[in-house]
């Protein structure tokens, strides 16, 4: 029987109580019927693994259950591949569901063109909005692969392609988010017998806060599959590789995933000989714009946390790691001045016990070397912390008047730390009373860019970001919060916060609100700096009015929207003549 | 009387202490005398005590300050008339009868030196410009473009007969006149005998306790500059946590930071100079010297060598000018910071500089007596 089965239809399952028996469902259905369904249960929590069990007692000629603990998407598609016996190979996405004629569909093709990969269409189901719409793979059913890679859709995906089962003898998905990119485009450019049915068979449910549409850490592994694409893809069709990657990378930096503008140019300038000389880019006004970003200095992922003669908390690493997996820690204690000898002045603090003052040069010291973001070990970041590394430097406020030296970032060997770290050597206050680096740093600042010690938000000589507040102290949990203080015992879901960054706060809320009160007031159109903040989630309204702007934009320059141009000028007409009439 | 003769003039307090230390370095064993001025307050009280001194021949007293005053910026005709009138004024304003003089030794351009200068421009006597704070190290006062006197033939007879200026730092000097600037020795605090020569002079006792905080109000108000010196006080009273003291300046018409509750009476009785001679070496970290730029917090260190807590706050000053020399003085005091000012001399840049500063010094911010 085994060497009957045709395609094995491999569906990943994790947490997926509610989608599973329809996905599962729309297997069975097939009119292929030489094809065997594996269900990886991936360490499912809810009802899962049940359900997979009882498919399994229902059919068992045809499903087979594999319960592991969790390992995440790619590595359960690992497993179902290795216990694959059909053919051909398939994957389905445990909430998603396919058309009934499909794999027969796409066998039939395999088979009549000694094809090593068949794909189809995608039926994209926008769940909250009761829309769909058809993401067609190519133009044509003639592949041109070469075309196809540069230009074609849907090449990412997994789930719209049959694969014959030799290839998974020789390849594997990765263990990380965006698997699917890192793995199947690279192998269109090895498995060159590419075949396409151009019907949409395979119907994707995309609903708001799944993994695709929130942010988290890992996120960041989009970086790595891109990389991965290219280093894996066959250098015969590189330059197509490179302009694939770039359209969507141009779509993730400045669309979808912004957050992470940093790491994409960090990729970009990491293989900036591809992306300069790519043949392609040239001739796409709009994806050759990514090449701009090729300028843009960002602050590298790395994180320097000084501890001299204390430890650093669980939750501080716990913390990094959950939202910078992929970033440099660099940690230095009082052995780093065995290497080094310190100045005077920070051996007078040792001395005197005053190792925080210690600390904080050290923490120059190690920035000024390697350039990162030093985050001291009260400190606790989030994701939102990225953005940040967009600026060549940046401090913040603790509060009115105060800044926050818990956490600050510039690049290497920037001339604002090396003039920070000139001051230890010298004879000064700061040195003789041991004062603290924000001390040190707000004069500084103050004497040779201008600081204004009102705790808002400034550029000084267009490079310096002093940050709110509400960025580096404190949660105001208005979607700002980049990095806080965790050194103020507080009971859970509190937040302590100083009482006259509170009034900051309340006052610049406030202020906002007014303005925007103002503006629609006078009957002008808002700017974007008018409107007032959101209560959570930190868009404003005026950023929602640019991206609806944006879109329509996009919309007006669309194909579609050409195309039914006429159509609407002949409805305008008959609307007027009928107002007329 | 002698051909060596020297002719000291004093203004004040200051001039005094100099010239009597004038007198024992580089005139010692020199015939001199000493001609002191109405402009020095309550003059008179130090005329007996200074001829008990027997530092000097004759001690003549002079009423030049009215003079002086009706004179200051004046242009012609009133120049020539006053020149003119030289004689008559000098046997009028004197007490005694002056001699003949090889060297005059005075510290400001005013009438009477420069009267003087008209009296002696025909004989051998040099005029010598004594150490009056930082503006005989700044201030070109000769410069014909400074004031209508310099361009006037008698006002301007004092610039053949100056040949040189007496400074405790010569290092420090930047006028730029071209006079030579010649070393005159510090005054040993260690010598137990100068100071008891002064405390006599000065009637002073030597027992005056005085806050930690202490600062030297300056002259602005009554030249009438626009300044922020009364919040800087404010503030430094504040980081100080109420051990502080003004010590007005005497020009200053009103005492507005005690009117203004910013400090209790300074003790008039204690002249400045004679409360620095007096201070224990142990007591001396035990004071801080406040000002915008005051000379008087400088004197320590240049009469005395005395490396006391001094905080200057010129750098925080808001006013269209601090002084008429403007460029010039803030080029000396940037230059007395980093060539001569020491370790224990501060120079805040932000008023949280300040507050740390006067905080290392033992203040106690915020808490006030």
């Amino acid at each position: 029987m085994e060497n009957q089965i045709k395609v094995s239809v491999i569906i990943p399952v994790y947490q997926v109580e509610s989608y599973l028996e329809r996905a599962v469902d729309s297997v069975l259905a097939q009119t292929l019927e030489e094809k065997e369904i594996i269900l990886v249960d991936d360490g499912s929590t809810d009802a899962s693994p049940q359900i997979c069990d009882c498919y399994a007692q229902s059919y068992p000629e045809l499903i087979r259950v594999i319960h592991k603990p969790n390992a995440g998407l790619g590595m359960a598609r690992n497993s179902g591949v290795e216990a694959a016996k059909g053919k051909y190979v398939a994957f389905l996405d445990s909430d998603d569901t396919v058309e009934t004629e499909m794999y027969e569909q796409l066998y039939q093709k395999a088979e009549a063109g000694n094809y090593d990969i068949v794909m189809c269409d995608v039926n994209i189901i926008y769940v909250e909005e009761n829309r769909q719409s058809l993401s067609r793979s190519y133009p044509s059913e003639e592949i041109d692969l070469p075309d196809y890679i540069a230009n074609g859709n849907n090449i990412t995906y997994s789930v719209n392609k049959l694969f014959r089962r030799e290839i998974w003898e020789e390849n594997r998905y990765e263990k990380m988010l965006f698997e699917d990119i890192a793995l199947i485009p690279a192998l269109m450019t090895r498995y060159r017998r590419v075949g396409y049915v151009q019907k949409a068979f395979y119907n994707y449910y995309r609903r708001p806060n799944t993994i695709s549409t929130s942010f988290t850490g890992s996120m960041a592994d989009i970086i790595r599959a891109f990389q991965m694409f290219l280093d894996n893809s066959s250098p015969a069709y590189r330059e197509e590789a490179v302009y694939c990657i770039a359209k969507q990378l141009y779509w993730n930096m400045t669309k979808s995933r912004v957050l992470f503008q940093a790491d994409f140019i960090t990729f970009l300038q990491k293989n900036e000989k591809d992306f300069r000389l790519n043949r392609f880019l040239p001739k796409d006004p709009q994806t050759k714009k990514l090449l701009d970003f090729l300028e843009q200095r960002v602050l590298p992922e790395r994180f320097i946390c000084p501890h001299i003669g204390r430890e650093i908390p669980a939750a501080y690493f716990e913390q990094l790691r959950e939202h910078f997996p992929h970033a440099e820690l660099v940690l230095a204690d009082e052995n780093f001045f065995a290497a080094e000898q310190p100045p005077a002045s920070v051996r007078a603090a040792m001395t005197a016990g005053n190792t925080a003052f210690a600390e904080e040069y050290l923490a120059l010291r190690i920035l000024c070397d390697q350039g990162g973001i030093v985050l001291m070990p009260w400190m606790r970041a989030n994701l939102n912390l990225k953005r940040l590394r967009l600026n060549r430097i940046f401090f913040g406020f603790r509060g009115g008047e105060e800044l926050e030296t818990g956490c600050f970032g510039a690049e290497k060997s920037h001339y604002v730390i090396q003039a920070l770290l000139m001051t230890y050597q010298t004879e000064n206050l700061y040195n003789q009373a041991f004062l603290p680096l924000r001390e040190r740093l707000r004069d500084f600042l103050i004497l040779r860019f201008g600081l204004k010690p009102n705790g808002k938000s400034q550029l000084l000589k267009k490079e310096i970001q002093v940050c709110l507040p509400s960025v580096l102290s404190y949660d105001m949990q208005n979607g700002e919060n980049c990095c806080k203080r965790a050194d103020i015992p507080v009971p859970e879901g509190y937040q302590a916060v100083e009482d006259d960054v509170l009034r900051l706060w309340s006052g610049r809320i406030l202020e906002n609100w007014n303005l925007y009160k103002k503006a629609l007031g006078s009957g002008k159109p808002l700017s974007p700096d008018a409107s007032p903040p959101a209560a959570l989630g930190g868009i404003t309204e005026g950023e929602l009015e640019r991206q609806l702007h944006e879109l329509a934009k996009l919309y007006e320059n669309s194909t579609s929207w050409r195309i039914t141009r006429p159509v609407r000028a002949l409805s305008d007409l008959v609307k007027k003549i009928a107002r007329k009439g | 009387m002698s051909e060596n003769r020297a002719l000291v003039i004093v203004n004040s307090v200051y001039q005094l202490i100099n010239a009597v230390q004038i007198k024992r370095s580089l005139l010692h064993g020199r015939p001199a005398d000493l001609l002191l001025t109405d402009i020095l307050p309550d003059a008179r009280d130090y005329l007996p005590r200074l001829e008990q001194t027997g530092l000097f021949d004759r001690v003549i007293f002079a009423l030049s300050m009215e003079t002086n005053q009706k004179y200051a910026g004046a242009k012609e005709p009133e120049l020539s008339e006053c020149y003119h009138n030289t004689a008559n004024f000098l046997r009028w304003a004197l007490s005694d009868e002056l001699t003949d003089y090889a060297e005059i030794y005075f510290s400001n351009y005013d009438v009477l030196t420069r009267m003087l200068a008209c009296r002696f421009y025909h004989q051998p006597c040099a005029f010598i410009w004594y150490e009056d704070g930082f503006s005989t190290y700044v201030i070109d006062y000769l410069r014909e473009d400074r004031a209508p006197v310099n361009r006037h033939p008698d006002g301007r007879k004092i610039r053949d007969k100056v040949q040189r200026v007496l400074l405790y730092e010569p290092a420090l000097a930047m006028r730029g006149d071209r006079l030579p600037n010649v070393a005159l020795p510090k005054i040993d605090r260690r010598d137990s005998e100068l100071r008891e020569l002064f405390n006599h002079i000065f009637g002073y006792r030597g027992s005056a306790r005085l806050p930690r905080f202490i600062f030297l109000e300056q002259s602005f108000r009554a030249e009438g500059i626009r300044t922020n010196d009364i919040d800087l006080m404010r503030e430094c009273r504040e980081a100080a946590g109420g051990d502080f003291i003004v010590k007005p300046h005497p020009r200053n018409r009103e005492n507005l930071p005690q009117e203004m509750g910013l400090t209790r009476k300074y003790p008039d009785h204690i002249p400045w100079e004679l409360f620095l001679l007096n201070l224990p070496e142990d007591e001396k970290q035990q004071h801080t010297l406040l000002t915008v730029c005051s000379n008087a917090a400088l004197t320590g260190r240049l009469v005395f060598g005395l490396d006391m807590n001094t905080v200057m706050l010129y750098r925080l000053f808001e006013g269209k000018v601090l002084w008429k020399e403007d460029a010039t003085l803030w080029r000396y005091l940037e230059r007395f910071r980093r060539e001569f000012a020491g370790r224990n001399y501060y120079v805040p840049q932000t008023r949280y500089a300040l507050r740390n500063t006067l905080m290392f010094l033992g203040g106690q911010n915020g808490k006030s007596d």
